[in-house]
C-alpha cells in the first residue's frame, strides 16, 4: 500500500524558536562575553506545575546564573512557564527586577518571539542582573 | 555556634545589635532589611573587641549575614532575591547547611502566589542538599508566614512540624505517593504569651482575622540537628541589659520585627 501521508503533513515554522531555545542561545553569548567565567543554565521543573485558575502549565523552567570558580553557587534569575503552544509564554521574577521593569502582577505575558527578543534585552539589562554577574566575576578572581 | 537574625525594619540599630552580639556571645548575624553601610557596623563590632566579617554578597541583597569565622568557611549554594544558602564548615569540624531567608510580605503577595513560592523556594533546598551531599539543614530567617500557616506545615509546603520526637521517628512521609522530608520547627514553643514574649511581630487591623502578635521570624531544622539544637538558648529579645526593644505597651519600638536568638551544638 502506497504513502497515504501528505509530505507537508510536518511544517516547521523556523522563526517561531522556542523561548527554551532561544535562552539556550543568550547562555552562550554570556559564557563568550564573560570569557566562560559566568554562564547560566536552565533547569526543568517539571515536577513543579504551575496552576492558575485556568491551565496548568506543564512546561516550566527556572534561569539559573552560575560561576565557573564557584562550584555550588547559583542564582535563580527567574522562573518562565507556557503550554505546549509556546507561547503566550508568561516570566516570574523576584521583588527587584520587577521593580526595575515596572512589572506589577505577579507573572509578566510575552505574546510573540519577537517580544521575547525585547523583553529578554530589557531583563539582561537590568541592574539586578548586572550586579549578579559583576559579582560572580568580581568574586571569581 | 550562637545566632541572632533581626529584621531590623531600615532602622539605624548599629548599638543595639552590638550589644545584643557581646552580651550573647553571637556567632553569625543575619539581619534583613538593614540599609546601612555593613562595614559601620563591623567597625562597631571590632570597638567592642568583636572581630567579625562580611560574608561576600552575589544576589541576595535583601539578608545581611556576619559572622566571626571568616568568609572561606562560608561555601555559597543556590539563591534568590529571598533567600541564600550557604554551607557553613562550624568549629566542630563538620558541615552544616544554613538557609537564611527573607520572604515577601503577604501584602505584596496573595496567599497562592505565596504558597508557590514557597513549592518553589522547598524544591531548591532540596536540590542543594542533594549538590552539598548534606542534609543537616537549617533555615533561618524572615518567612512572612506564622509556624500554624500552610506554608510552613503543609507536606507540600516547607513541611515543618511542631514535635521533635515525630520528626526524629518518621523523618518524612508519603502523601499521594510522593515522599516530602520533614523540619522541626522549635517556633511553637513560643507561641503564647506566658513569658511575656508573645511574637515577633505586631499587627492590628480592623480585619476579621487578626492575631495581634505573630511569630514571622523562626529558626527549622532537619532531623539531622535536631539533637545539637539547644531549645533552652532560643528566644526571642525584648530586652538586652538596658536597651528596651519594646515600648511602654509592650509592642517592638526599635524595628517593627523582634530578633531572636538560638544555639546549635
Amino acid at each position: 500500500m502506497e504513502n497515504l501521508w501528505p509530505s507537508s503533513l510536518i511544517e516547521v515554522d523556523s522563526n517561531e524558536a522556542s523561548p527554551k531555545t532561544m535562552l539556550e542561545e543568550q547562555i552562550k553569548f554570556l559564557k563568550n562575553v564573560t570569557k566562560d567565567v559566568v554562564y547560566a543554565e536552565i533547569a526543568e521543573l517539571s515536577d513543579f506545575p504551575i496552576e492558575d485558575e485556568l491551565f496548568q502549565y506543564d512546561f516550566v523552567y527556572g534561569f539559573y546564573i552560575k560561576g565557573k570558580y564557584l562550584e555550588k553557587y547559583s542564582y535563580r534569575a527567574f522562573v518562565l512557564y507556557h503550554q505546549i503552544s509556546l507561547f503566550p509564554v508568561f516570566f516570574q521574577f523576584d521583588t527587584d527586577i520587577n521593580r526595575e521593569l515596572g512589572i506589577k502582577k505577579n507573572s509578566y505575558k510575552v505574546n510573540s518571539p519577537k517580544e521575547l527578543q525585547d523583553f529578554l534585552r530589557k531583563v539582561f539589562s537590568s541592574n539586578k542582573i548586572k550586579q549578579v554577574v559583576s559579582s560572580i566575576i568580581r568574586l571569581s578572581k | 555556634m550562637r545566632f541572632l537574625f533581626w529584621n531590623v525594619g531600615k532602622k539605624s540599630v548599629i548599638q543595639e545589635i552590638t550589644q545584643i552580639v557581646k552580651n550573647r556571645e553571637i556567632d553569625i548575624i543575619a539581619l534583613a532589611e538593614f540599609n546601612e553601610n555593613p562595614n559601620d557596623l563591623l567597625r562597631s563590632l571590632y570597638s567592642e573587641s568583636l572581630d567579625f566579617y562580611l560574608i561576600p554578597r552575589f544576589g541576595c541583597y535583601r539578608i545581611t549575614i556576619l559572622s566571626n569565622m571568616s568568609p572561606g568557611h562560608f561555601k555559597p549554594g543556590g539563591e534568590t532575591e529571598y533567600y541564600t544558602i550557604k554551607e557553613i564548615y562550624t568549629p566542630a569540624r563538620d558541615k552544616v547547611l544554613i538557609v537564611f531567608v527573607h520572604f515577601p510580605s503577604k501584602m505584596f503577595m496573595s496567599q497562592d502566589d505565596q504558597m508557590d513560592e514557597t513549592r518553589l523556594f522547598i524544591r531548591e533546598v532540596e536540590q542543594a542538599e542533594r549538590e552539598f551531599k548534606n542534609n543537616n539543614t537549617l533555615i533561618v530567617g524572615d518567612f512572612n508566614m506564622n509556624p500554624f500557616d500552610r506554608g510552613m506545615v503543609a507536606a507540600s509546603g516547607i513541611h515543618s512540624i511542631p514535635c521533635s520526637l515525630t520528626v526524629k521517628q518518621r523523618q518524612q512521609r508519603k502523601v499521594k505517593g510522593r515522599n516530602y522530608t520533614m523540619f522541626y520547627n522549635p517556633m511553637w514553643n513560643l507561641l503564647g504569651d506566658k513569658d511575656n514574649k508573645p511574637g515577633t511581630y505586631y499587627y492590628s487591623a480592623a480585619e476579621h482575622l487578626i492575631y495581634f502578635w505573630n511569630i514571622l521570624d523562626q529558626v527549622i531544622i532537619r532531623p539531622g540537628l535536631i539533637d545539637r539544637f539547644d531549645i533552652e538558648s532560643l528566644e526571642i529579645i525584648t530586652r538586652d541589659n538596658n536597651i528596651s526593644l519594646v515600648n511602654d505597651k509592650h509592642r517592638p519600638c526599635l524595628s517593627d520585627h523582634l530578633p531572636i536568638v538560638f544555639a546549635f551544638k
